[in-house]
């Protein structure tokens, strides 16, 4: 299976943040002013139109990695020296965390299927016997599809032996779950927040990188620097993104001035526990089937667009939220900031009062970049919260339903599972008949909307397979899967 | 076995954040008939990240002692087929 490469557009967020942290840690503000020509110099090769558009779409995203939206914009002359002092004293922008640089945004076509020149009006013509809607016809010897009648299948793409039919997508739109891209009236690209569920996936899908996301990193750094006790809740999935054992990078964590280290897998295991609970109580109660809630962005689905799916829905807290009441209960002074590969944890946060604050693991990556932190020289520690490895395969599909599965009640029969890994368009309409008809395939639904789980997220580091791998090498004997 | 072809993968942090995680597995989906010749393993961060202005160079492989800049799967197979000799 092909290991999808990182993109251009990843690298360039990620040295983005390097330099922004960098510069925010040592104050040197006026350095973030430089990125975009350090990036883009006079004379070296650029990849939009010109340089000076290069130059501009890099300001605003120092903008984002900064914790502001572009939407918020009011001077075009303002620095990005004043942007960062604002982020010493000022929140960072709100919920929705999504922001898009229209001008980035290369006005796609709609997503169609469409007939090149490669057409040669072939007496076989499979393409018009193909169509389930008599869509095409030739003419002038050349296929010509009726756009009114097309509905995109591209079973004439399939068919066409000289491949002269070709299916154009429209990224960010074939990618979002819920419909919620749009255009404007020049073909940019717009996000209906109200449909949004903050998955992140077009983010990753925009190959002009025109959808960004307000980070948080530097108002992390403003607060370990005030002198905060900072804690930080570790995703599991980040122990799937570095080459090391998990002591090391807390040990890491340590050093760029968090106080403690908290696993979040230990909420995994509290999340599994009472979801097990919870299941016991409701199949008790006649329940026909009930769906994981510890996915942000699933969670956001069913209040946005499945209302119906609502009654089945467990209501255990997610890891995040059982590590938040963890750490803000053993010290009421601190400061929480949660890491992990998910956008929608932020939207999580925003709506629970907390964490304070959610990085990225791509965030992270960058810290460690701007510190210089080389994982392998440092000696590993104990975090002061751990969790089982039960609780760190959440991050896995399957693994959220393996650790219900282990903390059952005694003398409840094992449920069986059917997994959503990888929320599309198509499994959001199943998942629509499952709560209208009060029918599902299994007992417990395992919704996770990324991909492989939240090791395919958004702000993944490295492929999710790899991740996956990595976390399940560490199962120690004796472990149920 | 010394005239196997040695490629070595920066682990070191900055490489592996801007594209070595996406290369550490590269052994798996060398072509078959390379597997015997070709030897791939990890290295410690060499400096090279942190020479010269941009952290953009990363991530670094070294292919038989050769050091690679911003080097994707494209060019470390582009390298090893040169040192092959094919």
């Amino acid at each position: 299976m092909a290991i999808p490469m990182i993109s251009e557009a990843d690298r360039l967020r990620r040295e983005v943040l390097a330099y922004v942290i960098k510069a925010v840690k040592e104050g040197k503000y006026e350095d973030i002013d430089r990125i975009p020509i350090k990036i883009r110099p006079k004379g070296q090769p650029f990849s939009r139109c010109c340089i000076y558009k290069d130059r501009a779409a890099l300001r605003y995203r120092c903008m984002s990695a900064l914790g502001f939206r572009v939407e918020d914009e009011t001077d075009e002359l303002k620095t990005l020296k004043s942007y960062a002092e604002d982020a010493e004293t000022n929140p960072p922008a709100s919920d929705p965390f999504l922001t898009i640089f229209p001008d980035a945004c290369s006005a796609c076509m709609e997503s169609q299927i469409m007939v090149t020149n490669m057409c040669r009006g072939c007496l076989a013509r499979p393409c018009t016997n193909i169509c389930p809607r008599h869509a095409i016809q030739v003419r002038n010897g050349r296929a010509m599809i009726a756009h009114d009648l097309c509905v995109n299948c591209g079973k004439c793409a399939e068919v066409c032996r000289y491949h002269a039919i070709i299916q154009v997508p429209l990224a960010c739109a074939d990618a979002c779950p819920v419909g919620a891209i749009g255009k404007t009236e020049d073909g940019r690209v717009t996000v209906d927040h109200e449909k949004c569920i903050r998955c992140g996936k077009c983010i990753k899908a925009c190959p002009f990188a025109a959808i960004m996301q307000s980070n948080q990193v530097a108002h992390v750094v403003h607060a370990i620097a005030k002198g905060k006790k900072v804690i930080a809740l570790v995703a599991p999935a980040i122990n799937g993104f570095f080459p090391t054992e998990p002591g090391k990078l807390y040990a890491a964590l340590k050093q760029m001035g968090f106080a403690h280290v908290y696993e979040v897998a230990r909420g995994g295991d509290d999340t599994a526990e009472h979801e097990a609970a919870e299941w016991a109580e409701r199949k008790a109660h006649g329940a026909p089937f009930m769906t994981t809630s510890c996915c942000p962005a699933w969670i956001e689905c069913v209040e946005r667009h499945l209302p119906e799916m609502k009654p089945y829905v467990s209501d255990t807290p997610t890891p995040m939220g059982f590590a938040e009441m963890r750490a803000k209960k053993d010290h009421p002074d601190c400061v929480t900031v949660f890491i992990g590969p998910c956008m929608a944890k932020r939207t999580e946060a925003h709506k629970h009062g907390g964490p304070d604050y959610v990085i990225t693991a791509e965030e992270l990556g960058a810290w460690l970049m701007a510190d210089n932190i080389q994982l392998d020289d440092l000696e590993a520690i104990e975090p002061e919260v751990a969790g089982t490895q039960y609780g760190a395969e959440f991050a896995v599909s399957g693994g959220v339903a393996n650790a219900v599965a282990h903390y059952l009640p005694e003398g409840t029969p094992k449920p069986s599972v059917f997994k959503i890994n990888g929320l599309n368009k198509k499994n959001v309409a199943l998942l629509r008949v499952f709560a209208k008809t009060k029918k599902a395939p299994a007992d417990i639904i395992e919704v996770m909307v990324c991909p492989g789980g939240c090791v395919g997220g958004p702000c993944a580091i490295s492929p999710a397979e790899d991740a996956a791998k990595i976390i399940q090498k560490r199962r120690p004997e004796g472990f149920e899967a | 076995m010394s005239d196997r072809i040695t490629v070595e993968i920066c682990m070191g942090t900055t490489c592996y954040v801007m594209g070595g995680a996406q290369l550490a597995g590269i052994a798996d989906r060398l072509p078959e008939e390379w597997k015997d010749r070709v030897a791939v393993k990890g290295m410690r961060c060499s400096g090279a990240c942190q020479q010269g202005d941009r952290l953009g160079r990363a991530p670094f492989v070294r292919v038989n002692g050769e050091l690679i800049a911003e080097a994707d799967e494209g060019k470390v197979l582009t390298a090893i087929r040169a040192a092959l000799g094919e």
